[in-house]
């Protein structure tokens, strides 16, 4: 048998334990960032897209006119030439689409001014501007109009820091129908995932 | 093996018989040899099993994640560049161009939220407003604000309802009382938490740092109010569903395995922004302000109203006010 000098053999021993050290490492780096799954934003069966529409549910405001198919029309435009009713009347040509259901006010010219119909009328008379419809409804809801002048009523508008984002107001009639002022129901958005215990009718607590 | 060790006891023995011949030195080397290689193999292999959340790693900016600092420890040109790395990884995972900003809190400003309860009518918009500014999971679902439906006459949350359904809502029978981060004063979250990845900003805003946090889940435990989310699985989001605006605390798209929760909408409120919750509703239910401001909205609703905290037995001291006035 062919004798191999003792140096030689501890650096063969040495040798040998780096190689096994390499082999340790090439282990590390074979498996370096082995499995992992596609891309989550790529192709996904997902669940419906949903957008939340932030308008409000009046749309913008506009002014005090009569729209019949597609044409707006002044209020004195007819009124003008209609004397001033000094009772009551049923309504049988014109606004007949019109339902009042605003409590206790169900007369128009509460609101409406008797003379003037492109404004409001003030309790006693004066004119409120068609352009500032919370004024008229501040005339009943005076703790609500109060409100609504601190911000505190109607939702917001801009930004909470006037320095940086100029807050604005909506005005009454953009969420409230003034005819018909009760905030309409609406189908509520989905709710969170419901697990399958609670689908079944299971708590934890075993009731 | 008996062989070996007769061999190596007869060298012992009887050492001047025996010449400096090397078959005998041969089974001692080898022995040293396969110690050095096992111990080798054992301190190879330890290295590895210690390196082992290194093996995810593919990138450089997958290693830079792995080695940062806790936020608060951050210097201001260090988060420059986490910001920017942020956005790589983001655009590169998601296929969307993103801009991740860290707004500080402003000086002065102390948030506050108000909600009416008299005026939610349970329609959940506020829900899916969050959902889509703060790029939450969408699969599986995660959802910051939890509406409860309650019984009317009654303040027990245990009868109330998360789940309702109906076909419209208000329901006559119910009022909604909606559940998110009450940003307390005295947060049992951030006290819970063994490596401070959670804490209260400044201006009062409960933040997470998403890249400190090991998912431990205790501060999602001891939240008396659940408003803390936990993602399970990796985020699932389409590409149009991706609010590019992104806040380092706020809105970016969290790792798995992370907490999340409601911030306001820290990377808008901090620029003068309401939060988006409050933006959605459409009855106006929902006000927001800076408390350290008398003449702000929120102020006016906590002088004039009737305003209560939910468990307020708890000591968490909200900074979410409920309150009612018809």
């Amino acid at each position: 048998m062919k004798t191999i000098p003792l140096k030689r053999l501890r650096r063969i021993g040495f040798l040998g334990s780096l190689l096994l050290l390499a082999a340790a490492g090439g282990l590390l780096v074979l498996s370096w960032g082995g499995s992992e799954a596609a891309a989550p934003g790529a192709a996904l069966a997902s669940p419906p897209h949903i957008v939340v529409d932030k308008a409000p549910i009046r749309g913008e405001f506009r002014p005090l006119r009569l729209r019949r198919t597609g044409f707006e029309y002044r209020c004195t435009e007819c009124h003008q030439s209609i004397a001033v009713p000094t009772r009551r009347q049923k309504l049988v040509a014109e606004h007949t689409d019109l339902v009042l259901n605003h409590g206790t006010n169900d007369f128009c010219l509460n609101c409406h001014h008797p003379s003037n119909r492109d404004v409001y009328t003030d309790h006693d008379g004066r004119v409120i501007p068609a352009e500032e419809p919370a004024r008229l409804c501040g005339k009943c809801h005076g703790l609500v109009y109060r409100d609504w002048l601190n911000d505190a009523h109607g939702r917001a508008q801009g930004g909470w820091d006037a320095a940086q984002v100029q807050p604005s107001r909506l005005l009454c009639i953009q969420c409230h129908d003034p005819h018909n002022p009760k905030f309409p129901a609406m189908p509520p958005m989905p709710g969170p995932a419901v697990h399958e215990t609670i689908k079944s009718g299971e708590t934890h607590h075993g009731e | 093996m008996a062989n070996k060790r007769k061999s190596k006891q007869t060298r012992v023995e009887n050492p001047a018989e025996q010449p400096p011949a090397l078959d005998l030195a041969a089974p001692l080397e080898r022995r040293d040899f396969l110690k050095a290689g096992a111990l080798a193999c054992l301190f190879g292999g330890g290295a590895v099993t210690a390196m082992a959340p290194l093996r995810h790693i593919k990138t450089e900016t997958e290693l830079e994640d792995w080695m940062q600092q806790q936020y608060e420890r951050l210097t201001p040109e260090q988060i420059e560049k986490i910001l920017h790395r942020v956005e790589t990884q983001i655009e590169a995972k998601y296929g969307v161009d993103v801009n991740v900003e860290d707004p500080k809190p402003l000086p002065g400003v102390q948030y506050g939220y108000a909600l009416n309860i008299g005026r939610c009518i349970g329609c959940r918009r506020c829900v899916h407003a969050c959902v889509e500014e703060n790029n939450q999971s969408r699969d599986p679902a995660i959802q910051y604000i939890r509406v409860l439906a309650m019984e009317k006459g009654s303040l027990d949350v245990e009868k109330s309802d998360h789940y309702y359904d109906p076909e419209t809502v208000p329901q006559p029978d119910k009022y909604y009382m909606p559940v998110q981060c009450h940003q307390c004063e005295n947060p049992p979250c951030v006290k819970a938490c063994p490596v401070r990845a959670t804490w209260k900003e400044e201006d009062g805003i409960v933040v997470v740092d998403y890249n400190w946090c090991i998912g431990c889940r205790y501060c999602e435990a001891a939240c008396p109010y659940w408003a803390r989310r936990f993602n399970f699985a990796e985020p699932k989001l389409a590409k149009e569903e991706i609010n590019p605006q992104m806040g380092y605390l706020g809105n970016r798209i969290r790792p798995q395995g992370t907490m999340e929760k409601c911030t306001f909408c820290i990377q808008r409120v901090r620029k003068g922004l309401n939060p988006a919750c409050m933006e959605a509703c459409p009855t106006g239910a929902r006000q927001f302000g800076n408390l350290a401001d008398p003449n702000s909205v929120i102020r006016y609703i906590l002088r004039e109203k009737r305003v209560y905290v939910f468990k307020e037995e708890a000591g968490t001291v909200p900074r979410f006010y409920y309150w009612f006035d018809k």
